[in-house]
């Protein structure tokens, strides 16, 4: 029987200033670096040491590979189970000096600079609803921190104001080439299926997915479907910034480390259609329950070369292309998700919860308005809808699609600000919408109350002066107590009372503790 | 018209967090469609027509007229964007 599948995303946001000379000059992990501070004062953020001297990466297929990473080093369960050391002075001196600052929301989310973009990570989410809700509210606390960066910026230079803007964008890629991420996150039972297999049967769900939940981008002189796919060469691998694979080997838990793997998805585009999430996430979640259950046949499903398909599918925009599987038929992207469907619609069919049922019955809708009348999918996919933009855009003007306008009318389908274009679509209630604004009002202050999340926001609620560092797993105090939680462990149901009646946390760590 | 030159210096923030290596498969290796003929995306035969895609694109045609009406003006916008190396 598969675990629950709790879930969370890591979204890297994309920067553009309009700089002029008078105002101070910063450098890309500096303004990054501003925005979080900013995040943290608008979205009522409390800066924290980020503990990650406890976070231990391993190589996933280490076992089958032969292969261990040489960053690697201690696992999880070897380290003292409550009581850890604090980071040293010169760990700290080296993080502060990358300009690392980690802000833990009310939510539970986390927004730090990663490099040289602010990235919003949601909380530990039991379902999908919770999670769009979840990812929407970092939307919209990053267009916050943004509105109030600008305002303080343009007080202060007054003369060169209207020249100066900040713009900040939910997605993957720039005109440089780079790609930065949108990454997913699901645990899975560690003990259901081996590493190696559960590549195997995921990747072909990987790599055709995008059919649904592509963002859509201009290369070149023609659109395809997913930002992200041509980024990807390798089949498997450690690395998420070179050589990007497509199944991320990253082992690294923060949990049980003999029960969990918190596998980590570094393949998807960012999306801002909620469809498309839902479809993104809430399909993955299946078949990821699948592979627990053991119900799916690799044989099936295996494609000869999943890095190259990958490739092809994503200019496929007919989906008409056929690709070569392991056993030598020819199968078209939808084709590969049918099998993947037919096995949903056996498992989950009579027995399934209310929620699997619901995403078998999206998933039916999907393939088939896609094979038969995609353009009843126009509001849902992201691809889509950024096709038929541009494309409207294109006849009016007569212009290539590499022409600058077009360019800058698929980038702006991205800026978080309400002129953004998708944010002008919504207005004009063309998207379809999973949450609605009062799901997302409530998750930029609230956090799910159904995982550990909700431990991690009360406790920094409650004793916010006690706290020495934080991290996924666990809150730790001043005076070396710690508090620990599996996923599912924290809940508002376990330790809501306690945290109500707690006088410190030194005392909530008792009562939890016993 | 301002010189955007002289008023600008645009700082582009970019992808610093994952250096992009050249993609092994440019985009311009199109595949074949496989036995059908090229239809582009979006448009649908008349009586395949749904109100939910009609509504759709008047949404669309609703937002690109307001875009158009709102005077950004693209050219503009473009240029503050190629100064800056963006996109």
């Amino acid at each position: 029987m598969a675990i629950p599948k709790i879930m969370g995303t890591e979204t890297e946001y994309g920067l553009q200033l309009f700089h002029p000379r008078e105002a101070p000059f910063h450098y890309p992990s500096e303004l990054a670096s501003i925005v979080v501070d900013y995040v943290a004062k608008t979205a009522g953020g409390q800066f924290v040491q980020w503990a990650y001297e406890f976070e231990n990466q391993q190589d996933l297929l280490r076992d089958f590979a032969g292969v261990t990473n040489s960053h690697a080093h201690r696992p999880l369960r070897e380290l003292p189970p409550v009581r850890r050391p604090w980071p040293s002075d010169d760990f700290i001196s080296a993080v502060r000096q990358d300009h690392r600052r980690d802000v833990l929301l009310p939510n539970g989310a986390r927004a730090y600079p990663d490099h040289a973009h602010p990235e919003y990570s949601t909380p530990e989410c039991m379902t999908v609803h919770e999670l769009i809700a979840q990812e929407k509210a970092g939307e919209r606390i990053m267009e916050l921190a943004r509105k109030e960066m600008m305002r303080v910026y343009k007080e202060a230079f007054v003369d060169c104001a209207d020249d100066l803007e900040l713009l900040l964008y939910k997605m993957n890629v720039d005109s440089f080439g780079n790609s930065f991420g949108a990454h997913e996150n699901y645990f899975v039972d560690r003990k259901a299926q081996s590493p190696l297999q559960l590549m195997h049967e995921l990747v072909p769900h990987l790599v055709t997915r995008i059919i649904y939940c592509g963002s859509g981008d201009i290369k070149g002189d023609h659109f395809e479907i997913s930002q992200r796919a041509c980024h990807f060469s390798e089949l498997h691998g450690l690395q998420t910034t070179h050589d990007r694979p497509v199944f991320n080997t990253r082992d690294e838990p923060h949990a049980d480390a003999e029960k969990y793997i918190r596998l980590h998805v570094i393949c998807g585009d960012a999306n801002m259609s909620e469809v498309s999430l839902l479809m993104k996430m809430g399909f993955t979640r299946l078949v990821l329950e699948l592979i627990e259950d053991r119900v799916l046949d690799v044989n099936k499903v295996a494609l000869q070369d999943p890095v190259s398909a990958f490739h092809e599918i994503s200019q496929d925009l007919e989906l008409s292309c056929l690709y070569r599987m392991a056993d030598d038929r020819q199968l078209t992207a939808i084709n590969i998700q049918e099998l993947y469907l037919d096995a949903a619609q056996k498992h989950f069919g009579s027995d399934g919860t209310d929620e699997q049922k619901m995403y078998v019955r999206e998933w039916e809708r999907a393939l088939d308005l896609l094979k038969n009348d995609r353009g009843k999918l126009t509001r849902d996919v992201d691809w889509l809808l950024k096709y038929d933009l541009l494309d409207k855009y294109r006849a009016r003007h007569h212009c290539p699609w590499d022409a600058q306008p077009m360019r800058l009318l698929a980038l702006r389908y991205h800026d978080i600000q309400e002129s953004g274009n998708y944010n002008r679509l919504v207005s004009k209630g063309v998207p379809r919408r999973v949450v609605t604004e009062e799901d997302i009002q409530r998750a930029m202050m609230s956090p799910p109350e159904d995982t550990r999340a909700y431990a991690r926001a009360g406790i920094a609620k409650r004793f916010p002066h006690a706290i020495r560092c934080v991290n996924w797993e666990g809150v730790v105090g001043m005076n070396g107590e710690s508090l620990l939680f599996n996923p599912q462990n924290g809940t508002k149901k376990q330790v809501g009372a306690t945290l109500d009646s707690a006088t410190s946390f030194s005392q909530l760590v008792k009562e939890v503790s016993s | 018209m301002t010189n955007m030159k002289e008023v600008y210096r645009p700082q582009v923030v970019y992808g610093a967090a994952e250096q992009q290596q050249p993609p092994k498969y440019g985009p311009q290796q199109q595949p074949q469609p496989a036995g059908t003929q090229p239809q582009p995306v979006g448009t649908q035969p008349a009586d395949q027509a749904v109100e939910d895609h009609a509504d759709a694109s008047d949404g669309i045609d609703d937002v690109l007229d307001e875009l158009e009406e709102d005077g950004i003006e693209y050219a503009e916008l473009l240029e503050k964007n190629r100064q800056s190396g963006g996109q």
